[in-house]
């Protein structure tokens, strides 16, 4: 017998050890997760938290996955192991075997002999009992029980979780459906390039971003702007536009003009001829200016076209910083041109695609803004009305559009009727390029303060910056981003034109938006008792002396 | 050093098992302290009974004798008992030529087994008469010292309630006892048994099981029981925990213990350790041996103070304590 026949003869008693332990670990894990989901819930019946039976499962999952993974250092030593063994009626006669292992007389062969038999007629596994504190198993098991009873006891703010948790439940469908929409296109449109398609999913990754951040029903349509507005960049992005844009500026040179012709005809080889032409042409600091100067002209006059000039901007730039040789210049400007009319081959397949995706995002926008009106119309069955607000609420929530009829009152009286279309219409802008009509509301509108320029969600132009004449910049976003639970429904508003520092714009005014009676007030009302109130302040000294004047020139320009 | 061979250990074993067996054969109930005399015994050490008068001690020691094929002889001590009473003297021996010569009486001492019945009733030099005998097992008279045979016990007795006009042992001497058993009363069918066996006209027959030859081997072989080294370590442990002044002691021993056992102390714990397993049937010693034999050997070498007197502390109290307190493994 040696020290491998005992180690081997002890391993079933080895597993059930490191079983019993696991069990324990596992106990303590279950016990100490419990206690954080029970502060979880507990937390949640103040602050809101979405999904807070969800996070409990992965909290407690989680925790039993580590304890899983520290009860793997949990395996019993040799020395532990020969302790135990001794312990279940053998005496001490593994540790005596153990320790004469090298002793070959007489007596320390007996023992071998002795432990062999005694091994041989032991069961250790069975001998072994699993013993578990009660206490543990039962603090355990209270804690995981009371943190899930408690998520069925509303708290005080168990409306807005509701709320938060069909909001985000929304935003991951859309998120879906958008992405499927988009890895569909390339086999709905098979001419769609694979830069046109990294920028679609760019720009859904973008949404993703913007919806991981969201906490509210606004957030999240805010994301939906974003993404619509920069559906409609690449939608401008047109680059058979571009290309002759450049064509026309090309033109101008004499250095330029074969390489203008062939982009006119559109001729592949005479382009590659044209350019490798000018490549051959030796280095000269004025015409590679003169090129720059002329890529930089195209850029600009390209307007919108981002992609296209920007990259003609990059290369003016790069060529007249002299970061780049005439070769270097000629070589990019043929890959670029190459680009674009790869991208022009595939315009109106992209264009078709940026449709779909458009639609999709629509959809979303609607389901999402529809969130709110679902949970506090009792799909939930959780939402109590509000004290004065009576109805019913009757038709459908699909895709956004509400058919049906909303009738009742709501603090006075509104009668809302969707299937008229009377007063400012509503034209929804798609970025597919198709047209949505919505049918408006009688008095619909974002009320005042909706017919601002952005609504305070663009980026506004910063006074002294270095803009030079001539050059433009986009707003972020140019939709308006509607509230539509400001009191009731309203219509949404639209500007059409373009954010610029020159041209018009134009929007609708919305009277009689449905706003809660109280919540705005003409100035004309208070004015007076404000300006008293002012005076007064003054006077008690509330208002810092430096300050007065300013307090008193506000009051005068108001009247 | 001559090893003991494969065929002698079985017998030993044997020979262990059949003398508990017919000693148990012969005294109705006692079985612990039937088996802690026979380990006492087989380790070479002698023993101090303490029970009430009539428990069966002297009927226990004259069984063993006779089971064990030793020569016995009983000491009755009383105050008046002078030392040359028990080891002998030497006496005039006129020979027929008229001539005197001083011959060695020798005295009950010279004997395999001794019972001092009453040993504290002695005065205390003819209690310390014992203990070069007990010790060294020899008798020093006249500048001649005498062997005396082996093996050699002594079984000493002691009365715990009659105080009076005794001479209780001094540390020195209680510390050459090996093991102190307290002889408990029997039970209901334990005395019913006795009277039994006692009261009838019955021949009684004890059978011889082994002869002095056998018991010196027996103590060879006992001493070559392996003892792991974590259970020697847990035996040394126990023993220094019985020291107040020892760090690792518990509170009970700081609190009441004078003095704490001496080395011999743990001598007698791992060598009647040994003795035990070998009487389980095993060649290796346990903690649960140590357990076992550590209240016979420290009972009497752990000296409590007042404070364990006036609170009713015994020294298997503190052993206790110190049991539950001294982990298996360190």
């Amino acid at each position: 017998m040696d020290k491998k026949y005992i180690l081997k003869a002890l391993r079933p008693l080895k597993l059930k050890i490191f079983f019993h332990r696991a069990i324990e670990v596992f106990l303590y894990a279950l016990t100490a997760t419990g206690i954080i989901s029970l502060v979880l819930v507990l937390a949640s019946m103040l602050y809101v938290i979405p999904f807070v039976r969800h996070k409990m499962l992965v909290i407690i999952g989680v925790g039993l996955y580590i304890a899983l993974n520290v009860s793997l250092f949990f395996i019993p030593a040799k020395k532990q192991l020969i302790m135990t063994a001794d312990s279940l009626g053998l005496k001490e006669r593994i540790i005596t075997a153990w320790y004469l292992m090298g002793d070959n007389s007489e007596v320390a062969m007996l023992q071998r002999q002795d432990t062999k038999r005694a091994l041989e007629s032991t069961n250790l596994a069975s001998a072994y009992r699993i013993r578990v504190d009660k206490r543990l198993y039962i603090t355990a098991a209270c804690l995981v029980i009371t943190a899930f009873l408690l998520t069925f006891i509303p708290g005080r703010v168990h409306g807005d979780t509701v709320i938060r948790e069909s909001l985000i439940q929304k935003m991951k469908e859309s998120e879906k459906q958008i992405e499927d929409e988009i890895k569909s296109q390339k086999q709905k449109n098979p001419e769609i390039s694979d830069e046109q398609m990294e920028q679609l999913k760019e720009a859904l990754e973008k949404l993703k971003g913007e919806f991981r951040k969201a906490k509210s029903e606004e957030d999240a349509l805010k994301a939906l702007a974003q993404m619509e507005n920069q559906l409609d960049n690449l939608k401008r992005q047109d680059p058979l536009r571009g290309l002759k844009t450049l064509e026309n500026v090309l033109n101008n040179s004499q250095l330029t003009r074969d390489i203008a012709e062939a982009l006119a005809e559109k001729d592949g080889e005479s382009l590659r001829e044209a350019l490798e032409k000018l490549a051959e042409e030796p280095d000269n600091d004025e015409k590679i200016k003169e090129l720059a100067e002329m890529l930089k002209q195209a850029a600009m006059n390209m307007g919108d076209n981002s992609m296209l000039s920007d990259a003609l901007q990059n290369l003016a730039a790069s060529a007249g910083s002299g970061e780049i040789s005439g070769n270097e210049l000629v070589q990019s400007l043929m890959e670029l041109i190459q680009q674009a009319e790869e991208n022009a081959a595939g315009q109106q397949d992209f264009e078709n695609a940026l449709g779909d995706v458009g639609n999709a995002l629509g959809n979303a926008r609607r389901s999402i803004s529809a969130v709110d009106r679902r949970v506090a119309s009792g799909n939930t069955g959780r939402m109590q009305r509000q004290p004065g607000e009576s109805g019913n609420n009757n038709g459908s929530d699909e895709g956004g559009q509400q058919p049906g009829n909303n009738s009742g009152s709501q603090g006075g009286n509104q009668n809302r009727n969707q299937a008229g279309n009377e007063g400012g219409g509503m034209a929804q802008n798609g970025s597919s390029g198709n047209n949505q009509q919505m049918g408006g509301e009688s008095g619909g509108g974002a009320g005042e303060g909706s017919t601002g320029t952005d609504m305070g969600y663009s980026d506004g132009e910063q006074s002294g910056g270095r803009r030079a004449p001539g050059e433009w910049k986009e707003e972020d976003y140019k939709r308006i981003y509607v509230p539509e639970h400001l009191g009731g429904e309203g219509n949404e508003i639209t500007l059409s034109g373009r954010v610029l520092d020159s041209g018009s714009s134009t929007y609708s005014e919305a009277d009689g938006a449905p706003v809660k009676k109280g919540a705005m007030v003409p100035y004309r009302e208070v004015l007076s008792e404000y300006r008293t109130e002012a005076v007064q302040s003054m006077e008690k000294q509330d208002i810092p002396s430096g300050m007065k004047e300013l307090v008193k020139s506000y009051f005068s320009s108001l009247d | 050093m001559v090893q003991t061979d494969r065929e002698s250990f079985e017998k030993v074993l044997e020979t262990v098992s059949r003398i508990e067996a017919e000693v148990s054969r012969h005294m109705i109930g006692q079985k612990e302290v039937i088996r802690q005399v026979i380990i006492c015994m087989l380790a070479g050490g002698n023993v101090l009974l303490e029970g009430m008068p009539g428990l069966g001690k002297t009927r226990l020691v004259n069984i063993l004798g006779k089971v064990m094929g030793l020569q016995f002889s009983r000491i009755q001590f009383t105050p008046d008992l002078m030392p040359a009473d028990v080891t002998g003297t030497n006496i005039i021996d006129r020979e027929e030529g008229g001539q005197g010569m001083f011959k060695f009486q020798p005295g009950p001492i010279f004997s395999n087994i001794v019972l001092a019945d009453e040993i504290n009733r002695a005065t205390p030099k003819t209690q310390s008469a014992m203990l070069q005998a007990m010790q060294e097992k020899t008798v020093t008279i006249a500048n001649t010292t005498y062997e005396l045979p082996t093996p050699f016990f002594v079984l000493a007795t002691q009365n715990p309630i009659e105080m009076e006009g005794t001479y209780p042992l001094p540390e020195a001497q209680m510390d050459r006892f090996l093991f102190k058993l307290n002889v408990p009363s029997p039970g209901f069918d334990e005395l019913k048994g006795i009277i039994n066996l006692t009261t009838k006209n019955t021949e009684e027959t004890v059978e011889k099981v082994t002869n002095a030859e056998e018991i010196i081997k027996i103590q060879k072989a006992a001493r070559e029981i392996p003892i792991a080294e974590p259970v020697l370590d847990y035996a040394i442990r126990i023993v220094m925990a019985t020291r107040p002044d020892d760090a690792a002691s518990p509170e009970p021993v700081k609190k009441y213990v004078r003095y704490g056992s001496s080395p011999r102390g743990a001598q007698a714990v791992i060598s009647t350790a040994r003795i035990r397993a070998l009487l389980c049937g095993r060649y290796n010693v346990s903690f649960e041996d140590i357990q076992t034999v550590a209240y016979p050997s420290l009972r009497h070498r752990i000296f409590v103070n007042f404070d364990a007197v006036s609170d009713n502390i015994t020294p298997d109290m503190i052993i206790d304590g110190i049991i539950k307190d001294v982990k298996t493994y360190q």
